[in-house]
Parts: C-alpha cells; sequence; structure tokens
C-alpha cells in the first residue's frame, strides 16, 4: 500500500498542505492520480510477517456497496484492542487511541475498499497548535499541557457510512399548564447522514467532530493513505443502520425540542418511521492528540478538515476548588459586614417590637425563608451542571474505554 | 431578637447561600465554555429538509 518516487525511489507521504505526494527523501512533488495505485506492494511482504491471512467472508455486509478490497498492514494494541491500518512509510510506537506503547504487528489484510475520501486539509503542525491555543484558554489547566510535543500527534482516516433518506414521524406534545395536545405531523430529509464504523472510537467524541463538508469528498486513491493511518470499519451493517436511525431520532427531537414554547412542555409519543439507505463508506481524516499524564493518556480529536478541537482539558483541583472556597469566604466575609454595620441596626429600627407581628415582622420572614428557598434551588442547579460538565470532562480519557461504551450505546444488538 | 429581626437574619443568610451558589455555577459554567471543546450547538449539514406541519391548527 505504499507509493514510491519515480525519481528517487524512497516511500512518498501525502502532504495536506501541498494537496499532493511529497518525497521526504529528494522534495519531489507529485499530484496523487497521476500515480498507479499499488495495493499490492505490501502482500507477502516479508518485513510484514509471512504468509496473507484469509478473508472473513463479510461481503454480504456490502452489498450495496462496491464490494472491491484491498490490501493493507493491520497493527493491534494489547492495551485497548484497537486496530490500525499503517502504511509502509511510518510504523507506530503509541496506540493513537489510548497513548499505550504497546501495539503489535498483527496481520495483512484484505479489506473492504472505501468508496469516497476526504483527504487532510489541516496539517500536523496546524492540528497541534489548535489543540494548543485551546488549552492555553482552558482554566486552571495544569502547566504540562502547557507544552505538546510533536510525537503524540497521529493522523487517521475514520471510516463512515454515509446514509441518505426520508424519516416521517408523528409527535403529540402537551404543556404542563394546559390540557389541550398539539399534533405534529412531520418530515425529516437528511443526506449524508455520518455513522462512524468503527468500535474502536467512542461515539461522543466523533459526533462531536462533526459536521464534514461532503462535497469536498474525493474517490478513494490509498495515495492519500501515506504518512497517515487509516482505521478499518468493523461496525455490523445491521448496527450501523440502529447508529443512523438513533442518530436522525436525536436530530429530530432537538428540532422539535427548541421548538416554541421550548419549556414546560412534554412529549407524548411519537411514530418515527425510517426509510433510510446506505450510500457510501467513506474515509474522513482525524488528527490524534495524545498527551501523558502520569500513565494516563488523554487524548484530543481534531478533525483534519475543519481543524475543529474536542476533548477537555483537565484542571488544576487545587487551584479550582482553592479560587471557589476563596471566593466564598470573600463574599461570606462582605456579606456579614454589611449585615452586622447596617443590616442589625436597620432591622432593630424597623422592627423594636413583636407588636406588628402580622405586618412587617411576617413579611420580612417571608422574603428572609423565600430568599433561603431560592438559594437552594440555585444550589440544585448548580449541582446538574457540575454533573453534566463532570461527564464531559473525562471525554479525554474515555477512549481508553471505547469498546465497553461503545457497546453500551446501542449501536451493537 | 425580634420575630421582625429574626427575619432579616434568615434574609442575610439566604444571600450568603445565593452568592455561594452563584460563584459554583459561574465556575463551572466558566470551565464548560473554557475547557470542553467540540460541543455541537448549531443544526446538523445533514438535515436537509424538516418540515413540522402542526395538525391541531388544521
Amino acid at each position: 500500500m505504499a507509493k514510491n518516487c519515480p525519481g528517487c525511489g524512497a516511500p512518498m507521504e501525502y502532504d495536506p498542505g501541498f494537496d499532493s505526494l511529497v518525497c521526504s527523501s529528494c522534495g519531489n512533488i507529485i499530484d496523487p492520480k497521476t500515480l498507479p495505485d499499488a495495493d499490492d506492494f505490501y502482500y507477502g511482504n516479508e518485513e510484514a510477517g509471512g504468509e496473507p491471512v484469509p478473508v472473513e467472508d463479510t461481503l454480504s455486509e456490502f452489498d450495496d456497496l462496491t464490494g472491491e478490497m484491498y490490501d493493507c498492514h493491520i497493527y493491534t494494541c494489547s492495551q485497548c484492542g484497537g486496530e490500525v491500518v499503517v502504511t509502509g512509510t511510518e510504523i507506530s510506537t503509541r496506540c493513537a487511541f489510548c497513548g499505550s506503547t504497546s501495539v503489535v504487528f498483527n496481520r495483512i489484510s484484505k479489506e473492504h475498499r472505501p468508496d469516497l475520501i476526504v483527504p487532510f486539509k489541516v496539517t500536523k503542525e496546524e492540528a497541534l497548535d489548535r489543540v494548543q491555543k485551546t488549552l492555553d484558554a482552558g482554566l486552571f489547566v495544569q502547566k504540562k499541557f502547557r507544552t505538546l510535543s510533536p510525537e503524540c500527534v497521529r493522523g487517521i482516516y475514520i471510516p463512515y457510512f454515509t446514509y441518505d433518506g426520508v424519516v416521517t414521524d408523528n409527535q403529540r406534545h402537551q404543556r404542563y399548564s394546559s390540557e389541550n395536545v398539539t399534533v405534529y405531523d412531520i418530515d425529516a430529509e437528511f443526506r449524508n447522514l455520518l455513522v462512524e464504523s468503527c468500535q474502536a472510537l467512542d461515539d461522543r467524541s466523533t459526533e462531536m467532530l462533526e459536521p464534514y463538508d461532503m462535497s469536498e469528498a474525493v474517490d478513494f486513491d490509498t495515495s492519500y493513505l501515506m504518512g497517515f493511518y487509516s482505521n478499518i470499519q468493523d461496525l455490523p451493517a445491521r448496527a450501523s443502520k440502529g447508529l443512523a436511525e438513533l442518530k436522525a431520532r436525536k436530530f429530530i427531537n432537538t428540532r422539535m425540542y427548541k421548538m416554541p414554547p421550548v419549556t414546560m412542555k412534554k412529549n407524548l409519543g411519537s411514530s418515527m418511521q425510517f426509510d433510510l439507505h446506505r450510500t457510501a463508506y467513506v474515509l474522513l481524516p482525524v488528527w490524534f492528540v495524545t498527551i501523558n499524564d502520569n500513565g494516563t493518556p488523554y487524548t484530543y480529536l481534531v478533525n483534519g478538515q475543519t481543524g475543529k478541537v474536542v476533548g477537555s482539558a483537565p484542571w488544576n483541583k487545587v487551584a479550582l476548588i482553592g479560587a471557589i472556597v476563596g471566593s466564598c469566604v470573600l463574599s461570606t466575609a462582605l456579606l456579614t459586614f454589611i449585615y452586622l454595620k447596617f443590616g442589625v441596626p436597620f432591622f432593630r429600627e424597623l422592627f423594636p417590637d413583636d407588636v406588628h407581628i402580622f405586618t412587617g415582622a411576617t413579611l420580612m420572614r417571608v422574603i428572609g425563608g423565600l430568599t433561603i428557598f431560592g438559594s437552594f434551588s440555585l444550589f440544585v442547579i448548580a449541582l446538574r451542571k457540575i454533573r453534566s460538565v463532570w461527564q464531559k470532562m473525562t471525554l479525554s480519557r474515555s477512549l481508553m474505554t471505547f469498546i465497553f461504551s461503545k457497546k453500551r450505546q446501542g449501536g451493537i444488538r | 431578637m425580634t420575630l421582625g429581626q429574626l427575619g432579616g437574619l434568615m434574609l442575610f443568610i439566604g444571600l450568603v447561600f445565593c452568592s455561594i451558589a452563584l460563584i459554583i455555577l459561574a465556575f463551572t459554567m466558566r470551565l464548560s465554555k473554557s475547557n470542553i471543546y467540540g460541543d455541537n450547538e448549531e443544526a446538523p449539514p445533514c438535515l436537509w429538509k424538516f418540515h413540522v406541519d402542526d395538525l391541531t391548527k388544521r
């Protein structure tokens, strides 16, 4: 699966900056489409490890696609089970998903040839720069995350299926304050609905990488893989369709939830009818930037087409708790000072005795009680927000448990 | 302490709790904005057409 320079014979790599294959030895720049496809280059290569492994018969999963195959070089991480296809020009020493160094050559395999590919537009340096800038803008980010090492960056093509089709629905909504039920007839048309088809990745992260501009997709050519990894698709067809329906349902429900009135309403029921068809098997570009924090890898994903960064920056807990406690002590001290200096004399003057117990004094206690009640409501809102943020903060670490999480997201049945 | 003064004390305690809750909420919102990257806010481009008909208005 490698392409060599016609000038000096050295392996060539795809350079997103030039949108061409570039020879690292003599600097030759060549349009990928002008070179013949060399799928058989590594087939039976001695360095690769002997005889090819028989191909699993999964053609039935691809009846609606091309069914063409191409040879590739598969490495497996013994830590997390992630599999990546590595080109002949770079050998991995670290798993791109979990950051573990226990990556071993597994086999040469024939894989289904993708229909389309969106080539990398963002270079390695740009990806690193974007992650660095976002980490710099973070609050209480630890110092070790302020300086990124270029060695921790990997460009990987992630396999996706695209789905086109129509979803119809009939939803009944009711406001909490009313008995009236509103019935909506919904008609949604999807084009290029992306379903990530690799079990080795957490769906939450890859969904956040979207959107991709599919108008920039080109016919698949192995030239675009040079210098990058590419992940193999391993999601069964039925599971893939299930995920497409799940995603479509989520988009429609989100859209309906945002319709006025946006609050105080409930969905009494819906009856979605899906007519989604798989249209293409496509590879999309993602940069993986891994930072090791005392054995815990943090992985940031960068959309290789738009440069969008996905992940979370771990905060310095001591600094954060210190800042919160400090702010609370300061505000409490300030309020106490105001109360003792002005509040106590004021209330003494206003309520010298309990004669007017059912007028001013009662009103005062009602206001005080309501304030305490309001503060507890604020605490509940704050705790909910903390829980939501906490879940998202583990995003960069959750890739270690990707298979576990994927199997529990309803994608595999 | 009269009942009116007790009400004043309750108001003070409530304001202290409110300020603490607001500080925690503000820090959490700030963390969410600056330390979590990639939240999708805009409508997905794959949703090509979306038509809703309110049948109860017919």
